[in-house]
């Protein structure tokens, strides 16, 4: 890894008497796309809000390229709020013309830009039709057309896949793709394990405004736990001194070996009378180390 | 301008400029204009109908009785009247419509009304009796004076010239007036006209929840001048919609709307009082429409904002109740305040320029106290807007806001 993009040292947030982050540290470098994970409420959009400049922090140090953030001076951004919304009452093209403009696009280039995204996104009829009669699938889709304008080269996707329809979904994966592979530096905020772990670099996990897991996808697995099993049992697979269950529905089990060897563990079970119908040594998932962290209710969330 | 701020107002202008609402409402207000100057025209022309045939013929049947001796009978007879005896007479005949109208003339019309009776001929038509009955007395009473000189002073056209000195300096006196009037009257109509567009220019953010896209993007800063310079920019269109047909009519047919004799030639543009009225203005507006899009930012909704901003209304339109103590003593301590606090400067200070008693002094320091204001309520604004708006459908609590500072 090169130069930090983004650099986040002992930084604090507090509304009022409530202590939002609590003294929080962590850098992304270029070119990197890094997964900033947590529960609802653990804190993740406060500190890419204070990030960007829209809560000033109670203390710390939050930098983008070597500085605090400032709209158009700290290079291109393309951000995807969790909170989405366009200008409803103005047309397709004048939304995305105008957003353009303002990340520094020429007039003729935002336009041309925003005719061939929507041509690419099969919207290209709807240019001039008002944002308020779009489905909401197609506004998704306009939104994240204005985030990718002027080829930024730091993307910040909060929950980028809250509400999308499959469809946008693949489209917004492939965008992801894309910006990775021409070199820009991503930030994902999300819940979706399946894909932090198919497109993330590195991870953080946030809980109650602490980090509670940093490094790479290896290093956070490898903390909780390093190598697990993942079997399918007949019956329930009793409790033991030797193993820790992680989870265990319907007969498939995840089970943390507590650094025991895995063959060591399936001579146990076999002679403990289990019948095994399947074994398999793997990393732990960071859906189940997200499961140990925040809770069931936090998935549920 | 850099350039994201011209981005902004570009944006804003077009945007408003392409609907049709907003030229529906700018030519409301011409097209109305344009409705009484066609009544005004046609009710000029009936009653220029009126007086001329009042000279000849009243176009009706009349009788008089006249104690006072005042009618001249063949002035009368020409009208159409002929003179009586019996009142009675007269109010019988009119009673069963032999006769279109009966004037009872009294000894001493100067003091006592004269009776007019007349057949109804619709409410409008029917006053033209009375009106006939006092041109009679006119007419004849004029012919009695003989001199025209006399009569034109007895009707009290009199021209007059007035020459002022402030200062052993000529001023331009009345017409001096108008041109540092017609500000105060710009300012008005701009937050009377555009008030609510200010108000809501920092809600569509927080209503369409592109704010934190908007704010990402651009300068705070920016977003919010470029939103009050276009506002501006589009008030000045829509006073000019408004204003330009009104100039015309006041320029070609002055007599309709109440100007005869009035020509914009004679117009005094005296540069102290146009470059303050300028000043005074422009700082007015900055401030109203800074102190209006903050109360925008710190609620939800238009609705949930109109009390806070009824209370910036007032304030700014305060010193209308105060406009004869202002006329009249502005030496006195509660226009000095009024002149020097912020929010009733602008006005203060218009009305006292088009009088002539504000000085460059007083006029500068007013315009600089309400331009500091208006970049304070800017800043305000800007930190309201910024974590105000992503409060989305909550109010933002000052008090929690400037604690967290």
């Amino acid at each position: 890894m090169s130069e930090n993009v983004v650099h986040v040292d002992g930084f604090f947030m507090r509304f009022g008497d409530v202590e939002v982050i609590k003294g929080l540290s962590f850098d992304v470098y270029a070119g990197e796309t890094f997964g900033f994970l947590g529960s609802n409420g653990s804190g993740k959009t406060t500190t890419v809000r204070a990030l960007l400049g829209i809560y000033t922090p109670t203390a710390g140090v939050l930098n983008v390229y070597g500085a605090p953030f400032r709209p158009g001076v700290s290079g291109a951004l393309g951000y995807l709020p969790e909170e989405r919304g366009l200008y409803k009452k103005e047309s397709v093209i004048d939304t995305m013309s105008y957003f353009g403009r303002l990340k520094g696009m020429s007039a003729a280039a935002a336009r041309k830009f925003s005719l061939d995204y929507l041509e690419r996104v099969e919207l290209a009829d709807k240019a001039g039709v008002k944002l308020e009669k779009l489905s909401g699938g197609q506004q998704q889709k306009v939104q994240l057309g204005v985030t990718i304008m002027n080829d930024p080269k730091l993307l910040i996707l909060d929950e980028p896949t809250k509400g999308f329809d499959p469809v946008n979904r693949r489209l917004l994966m492939g965008i992801i793709e894309e910006r990775k592979a021409a070199g820009a530096t991503i930030i994902m905020i999300t819940h979706q394990m399946d894909e932090v772990e198919r497109l993330c670099d590195r991870i953080l996990l946030l809980k109650d405004g602490v980090s509670r897991a940093y490094g790479t996808v290896v290093e956070v697995q490898e903390e909780f736990g390093g190598t697990v099993v993942r079997a399918q049992v007949d019956g329930t697979l009793p409790e033991s001194s030797s193993y820790r269950i992680i989870s265990q529905t319907n007969g498939n089990v995840e089970i943390d070996p507590l650094g025991a060897d895995t063959t060591d563990l399936l001579t146990s079970l076999v002679s403990s009378g289990v019948r095994v119908r399947s074994f398999e040594p793997t990393r732990r998932s960071l859906d189940s180390i997200f499961v140990e962290v925040y809770g069931e209710d936090a998935i549920q969330d | 301008m850099n350039s994201n701020l011209k981005t902004v107002v570009g944006f804003e202008i077009s945007r408003t400029l392409k609907k049709p609402l907003f030229w529906v409402m700018s030519l409301l207000g011409p097209l109305g204009i344009i409705a009484i100057f066609m009544v005004s025209m046609f009710s000029s022309m009936s009653g220029q109908e009126t007086i001329d045939n009042q000279g000849e013929d009243a176009g009706f049947t009349f009788s008089y009785v006249d104690a006072s001796g005042l009618v001249k009978p063949q002035i009368a007879q020409t009208m159409g009247g002929t003179a009586i005896t019996d009142p009675e007479a007269g109010i019988s005949a009119v009673k069963d419509g032999t006769l279109d109208a009966f004037f009872d003339i009294p000894a001493d019309p100067s003091v006592t009304p004269v009776q007019v009776y007349g057949v109804d001929i619709g409410i409008l038509n029917s006053m033209s009796y009375e009106s006939v009955a006092k041109t009679l007395l006119q007419l004849s009473v004029q012919e009695s004076l003989g001199d025209p000189k006399q009569v034109q002073i007895s009707l009290g056209q009199i021209p007059s010239e007035s020459t002022i000195y402030r200062d052993g300096v000529e001023t331009g006196g009345f017409m001096g007036m108008i041109a540092p009037v017609a500000f105060l009257v710009l300012f008005f109509l701009i937050i009377v006209l555009l008030g609510n567009k200010m108000l809501t220019s920092t809600l569509e953010e927080k209503e369409n929840r592109v704010t934190e896209m908007i704010l990402t993007t651009i300068d705070p800063t920016s977003l919010l001048a470029g939103k009050l310079i276009s506002v501006f920019i589009l008030g000045i269109v829509q006073i000019a919609v408004l204003l330009v047909p009104t100039v015309i009519v006041a320029a070609v047919f002055p007599q309709v709307i109440g100007l005869e004799g009035f020509s914009f030639s004679d117009l005094v543009f005296e540069p102290q009082a146009m470059v303050l009225g300028a000043l005074l203005l422009l700082a007015g507006y900055a401030l109203f429409a800074a102190a209006s899009s903050a109360v925008g930012a710190a609620m939800p909704t238009a609705q949930d904002a109109g009390g806070a901003f009824s209370a910036v209304m007032l304030l700014s339109v305060m010193p209308f109740w105060a406009f004869m103590l202002i006329v009249s003593s502005p030496e006195s301590l509660a226009v000095k305040f009024l002149t020097y606090f912020p929010f009733s400067a602008a006005i203060t200070g218009m009305i006292r320029n088009a009088t002539g008693s504000l000085t460059w002094t007083e006029g500068l320091i007013a315009v600089a106290i309400i331009f500091a204001a208006a970049l304070a309520c800017l800043r305000l604004s800007v930190i309201i807007f910024k974590q105000g708006s992503i409060s989305y459908s909550k109010a933002v609590n000052l008090k929690a806001l400037f604690a967290k500072r």
